[in-house]
């Protein structure tokens, strides 16, 4: 299956990462970060969570993230290793989606289209986060619009099950073909969302859908989607390091099998204990639960 | 045999439970859930549907219908998919 990621950190920056790029501790930069690779960037906050002056856990974090990680890591690895073995003898199987042609070359027009809107979203939401009093950092910046053949398998699946919608409405329903990640730490995080939102508000974009998941048992984080004047939707994840760097390079693989059409029943049911795992060792934000859900009627 | 099926109607823009753009299952198992879509044959088989809205991840909203409603979906969308 395609990935709309690689599997691993790149060596050097993307070419189209953020031109902007300040001294560590800058205001801009506040965990000094900016600078640094993405796999750098991990072991720089690890370390700063870790610092004696940090605040302290929440005493209802039942572990470390960064201690467990380790261990987290190597199961993962081997469920990685058990899936490949499975794979091999699964490859007759077929993952097409019965989709009419029209419908494929209708959603390959609309994916084209999305690229002309992208880089004012960008500046908006860069400049949103730059400007937070909060100490917001964006993480994952360079993958902002989803891989095209990623974003095509994505909306089959959604075509396939929907057969009499407009390939053009499935395309437009997808949440995260233009999609940016907002770090802050815990102790800032609800401050931080509020403010994020109410910057992405003032420079026009509307809010139409906001998912608290920090009480998900398998993952952490919150999901919000907004829309410009012109229609182009988008979406902006809220995440602390560590449950960035959960979905981000933990659990992505067990999910993008969950997804997939080979895992055997035994297989999702450890793939789902694997993500319930790695969930309960991101700590929760302050306050974070007080922050509710919303959907506008009619998106 | 399943142990246990739930239905879910996908409903997205203006679609409700009552005319909603698809159909979706989770079938639970002794050793595992399987999730499945309705098709425009009337054939279930295999989607990510459910897996990605439990992640925030799909771009309709899933909502569970009993299995009464469930098979009166089946029959709309027989006659809307025909």
């Amino acid at each position: 299956m395609a990935l709309d990621r690689p599997a691993e950190p790149p060596d050097n920056p993307a070419p189209d990462r953020p031109a902007a790029t300040p001294a560590p501790d800058t205001p801009s930069d506040p965990w000094g970060v900016a600078h640094l690779t993405r796999a750098q960037a991990f072991e720089s906050l690890r370390a700063k969570t870790a610092a004696p002056d940090s605040a302290p856990p929440l005493a209802d974090q039942p572990r470390d993230y960064w201690n467990e990680l380790p261990r987290l890591r190597e199961e993962g690895a081997r469920l990685a290793d058990q899936w490949a073995e499975q794979q091999r003898y699964e490859s007759g199987e077929s993952s097409e989606y019965e989709v009419t042609s029209e419908q494929r070359t209708e959603a390959l027009r609309e994916i084209a289209k999305i690229a002309d809107t992208e880089p004012r979203i960008s500046d908006a939401v860069q400049t949103a986060t730059t400007h937070s009093d909060h100490g917001g950092q964006m993480f994952g910046f360079e993958y902002r619009r989803k891989g095209g053949d990623r974003l095509m398998e994505k909306a089959l699946a959604a075509m396939e099950a929907q057969p009499d919608i407009p390939a053009a409405d499935i395309i437009s329903r997808v949440p995260d073909a233009i999609r940016y990640t907002v770090c802050f730490e815990s102790s800032r995080y609800v401050d931080g969302y509020y403010d994020i939102k109410q910057r992405l508000e003032s420079s026009g974009f509307e809010l139409y859908y906001s998912k608290n998941s920090w009480t998900n048992p398998e993952y952490k984080g919150i999901n919000t989607r907004w829309a410009t004047s012109e229609g182009q939707r988008f979406e902006v994840q809220f995440h602390t390091p560590e449950s960035f760097h959960a979905k981000h390079e933990v659990t992505h693989h067990a999910y993008e099998r969950l997804r997939g059409p080979l895992a055997t029943r035994a297989e999702r049911a450890e793939l789902h204990e694997f993500q319930r795992k790695v969930s309960s060792c991101i700590p929760s934000p302050e306050r974070v639960t007080g922050i509710p859900d919303y959907k506008k009627e009619g998106f | 045999m399943p142990q246990k099926i739930t239905y879910f109607a996908i409903v997205g823009g203006d679609r409700t439970i009552d005319n909603p753009s698809g159909l979706v299952r989770r079938l639970e198992h002794d050793d595992g859930a399987d999730d499945e879509a309705l098709r425009r044959d009337l054939s279930w088989k295999f989607t990510p549907l459910i897996v990605g809205w439990e992640r925030g991840d799909l771009g309709e909203e899933l909502i569970e219908v009993s299995h009464q409603k469930a098979e009166t979906l089946i029959q709309y969308f027989r006659e809307r998919w025909a």
